[in-house]
């Protein structure tokens, strides 16, 4: 099998591109459950945050373009045509999709070097992706890594210290507007989700300001307002509350902006023109950009946000190196056990071989000796036994070794060779990731050769009138 | 001698204002907090110096600083410094992004009336003019319009700093300035503290000028520009005091009155005259 990652992010598109392939907590079912029902997709996962969306899939080898068809798939799902969105994606196969995740769960890929929620991101999507039936062996066994990898290098090195976030530089910035203490403002709080409850965290740890929340589920509201000694609005009463809010934090999952232009322009007369800081972390937008045209109004988007903070990035960068190290090394670990599940048939097949043998060779002895006490006959049997387990064992051990770092990946197609097997053994990963298990980790960590030629070559791989339409890996661009 | 004291009384406040801008600005952008004493210091040396300054000329000349442009131009460097420096010490926190913007102001107020100035000391006795200028109505007038003039300066000084900050997140940036500027709300808060004090003693000039130009001027005063444009900046201010207090105007608009009003209020001092003292 095939591991593919198709995805848009932001280094790829802004956020009105990204918007339009988001896909909500709550449509992750159904989006799990349609790329499921593609026929020559085994296995599927969806990971749609702020900043990404991107499609892992395990696929059969012998599927000639898995991109095109993940790419029609986010075109079906989210009901957009191809040229929206194909000059923006990349394309990672095998060990560079696996890689790929690895970096993203550690938060190498991350606008914000390190920031943390994306660990907490990916594991939902696992989550989500098993509560579905979605996962298998291969992409359980991949988030799983890429969630245990994430997290040593958040704690081994230094990319995530000081790490600014989102909610970190909302409160920056609502203190240019507003002074260093928010005691007297009030946030408004639009959307229950997470990421309004740490930016809505980060506010309230800055002097107390007070905080109303409205959402569409006003039981969620309520049980977030509790949480900050606030009170609950019904999304309804929207205009009214932003009458008294400073602060807006708005996270909805609302397909269309919720915040619209006419909306703020009448509570900004009805509040005598009072500064309004608006903070739209939701993908798709809440709030509408023209807005932000506004007198005494001050929106900032994610990306926005992100781009804030991108300077941290370049401080931290240092450690990227200590960090990328760590991702190799599970990269390379996971790519081991990958391989296993390829080795496990030929393994199987020798010892099924030498049994045969074994059994053949028997047969053919007791015929030609004629009467031997049962317990003589144990006793060659026990010796044959003995024989093909010895035979077996260094062969095993040779297969196991040839996925191990350091051995001798041509061992496992002399054994086949030896055993007559070639044909016999499945091949779970055939051909799909040739050069992964090549060299050390560091190799695994790039983009598997062949695997997106457009990229290299300028062809349109998704679409052949589209020129370039997957970008080139970041690592490989030496970014 | 006393000719040499001014001068070098002079030289010190010159020299206090200079550092104490540098050493301003210094600590807005590198936030060391020495920086920010020494400012203060130097702020703090430069108003005594130009008070020395300022006393040691009435001394030697028996009639108030302000009978010659120049002369005025100087004691509103001393008005904008004083002012300022009442700020720094009274203010919590410290207005320190203001005082990079009223030291230089008050630097190169008092740089073009040293520059631009004729001879400090009389040749002569007391001229009528003189005595006209020493009557209570009068001095009344001037003394109300340099320290209105001071804090619509520094006014002015903080619509500048709103704006700047204003900008810098309208267009999202990061770095260079930001972050190192006041909040807006308390700029505004701050501006709108000295309009309202400028406001008063604006009132009070002018109609002790008015008093005065009533009962000792020639006809056809109120056309005169410089009357003219001073009641234009009355009117401006006016309008942004009522604008605020009573339909809650504020931001970068309000900010842009404050601008103007201080446009209006140089353009006021040297716009050509028939009918005023100096100008």
């Amino acid at each position: 099998m095939s591991l593919v990652v198709l995805g848009i992010n932001h280094t790829t598109a802004d956020v009105a591109v990204r918007e339009k392939l988001a896909v909500g907590e709550h449509q992750l079912p159904e989006a799990l459950s349609r790329l499921t029902d593609i026929n020559k997709v085994a296995e599927g996962a969806v990971l749609s945050t702020c900043n990404r969306t991107e499609v892992y899939a395990v696929v059969d080898p012998g599927v000639a373009d898995p991109e095109d068809i993940l790419a029609d798939y986010l075109a079906a799902s989210h009901g957009v045509a191809r040229h929206d969105f194909d000059g923006h994606l990349y394309c990672y196969k095998d060990s560079a999709a696996a890689s790929h995740l690895f970096s993203v769960t550690a938060g190498l890929d991350s606008m914000i070097l390190g920031e943390p929620d994306i660990q907490r991101q990916v594991k939902q999507a696992l989550e989500a992706t098993q509560s579905a039936g979605a996962a298998g062996t291969i992409l359980n066994r991949l988030f799983q890594d890429a969630l245990v990898a994430g997290k040593r290098a958040r704690t081994e090195t230094g990319i995530s210290r000081g790490a600014a976030s989102v909610g970190a530089v909302a409160v920056e910035r609502a203190t240019q507007i507003f002074g260093d203490s928010l005691s007297g403002c009030t946030v408004l709080v639009l959307g229950a989700g997470k990421m309004s409850e740490i930016t809505a965290k980060h506010l309230q740890a800055k002097g107390s300001p007070a905080v109303i929340v409205a959402n569409r589920t006003h039981e969620k509201a309520v049980q977030l307002a509790e949480q900050f000694g606030g009170t609950a609005k019904r999304f309804e009463e929207l205009p009214q509350a932003l009458l008294a809010a400073d602060i807006v934090v708005c996270s909805t999952a609302a397909p269309h902006p919720v915040v619209t232009r006419p909306l703020i322009k009448e509570a900004m007369r009805a509040r005598h023109n009072r500064e309004l800081f608006l903070i739209d972390i939701a993908v798709p937008r809440d709030v509408e950009p023209a807005v932000g045209d506004l007198d005494n109004v001050y929106l900032y988007n994610i990306d926005d946000l992100n781009h804030l903070v991108a300077g941290a990035r370049q401080a931290r960068a240092g450690e990227v190196s200590q960090a990328r190290a760590i991702i190799d090394e599970a990269v390379a670990d996971y790519l081991r056990w990958w391989h296993s599940l390829e080795v496990a048939p030929v393994i199987v097949a020798v010892r099924e071989k030498l049994t045969d043998l074994r059994a053949v060779e028997l047969a053919r002895l007791r015929s030609r000796m004629g009467d031997v006490s049962d317990k003589d006959w144990r006793s060659i049997e026990a010796a044959f036994e003995a024989l093909t387990n010895k035979i077996a064992h260094p062969a095993t051990v040779a297969i196991k070794q040839s996925v191990q770092s350091g051995g001798d990946p041509g061992a496992l197609d002399t054994i086949r060779k030896t055993f007559g097997i070639e044909t016999e053994a499945s091949t779970p990963s055939s051909g799909a990731m040739p050069s992964a298990l090549e060299g050390n980790a560091a190799s695994a960590s790039e983009p598997s050769s062949g695997a997106i030629p457009p990229a290299l070559g300028g062809h349109g791989a998704i679409d052949n009138d589209t020129p370039a339409t997957i970008v080139k890996p970041l690592w490989e661009a030496g970014t | 001698m006393m000719h040499m004291q001014e001068s070098a009384t002079l030289a010190l406040a010159a020299l206090g204002y200079l550092v104490a801008s540098v050493c301003y600005g210094a600590f807005v952008m590198l936030r060391h907090p020495g920086l920010a004493r020494v400012a203060r210091y130097a702020a703090l040396i430069g108003v005594i110096g130009h008070t020395l300054s300022i006393g040691i000329h009435c001394a030697v000349t028996h009639r108030t600083p302000f009978t010659t442009p120049e002369e005025a131009l100087g004691a509103s460097a001393w008005a904008i410094a004083l002012i300022y420096l009442v700020l720094d010490f009274v203010i919590k926190p410290q207005p320190t992004a203001l005082g990079a913007v009223a030291q230089p102001i008050a630097f190169f107020c008092l740089f073009a009336a040293r520059v631009f100035g004729t001879s400090h000391l009389p040749e002569q006795g007391l001229s009528k003019s003189d005595v006209i200028l020493n009557s209570t109505v009068i001095s009344l007038h001037v003394i109300a319009l340099l320290f209105a003039f001071g804090l619509l300066a520094l006014a002015f000084g903080c619509a500048v700093l709103y704006i700047t900050q204003h900008r810098m997140l309208k267009l999202k940036r990061s770095g260079g300035l930001f972050g190192k500027l006041p909040s807006l709300a308390s700029i505004d808060r701050l501006g709108f503290g000295l309009v309202s004090f400028a406001f008063p003693l604006l009132t009070i000039g002018l109609v002790s000028g008015v008093i005065r130009a009533v009962h000792g001027m020639p006809g056809g005063w109120a056309v005169d520009p410089k009357i003219l444009l001073s009641m234009a900046m009355w009117v401006v201010y006016g309008i942004y005091l009522a604008l605020h207090v009573l339909a809650h105007w504020r931001g970068v608009r309000a900010n842009y009155l404050l601008i103007g009003g201080l446009v209006i209020a140089v353009a006021t001092y040297f716009v050509p005259t028939v009918v005023h003292r100096f100008g």
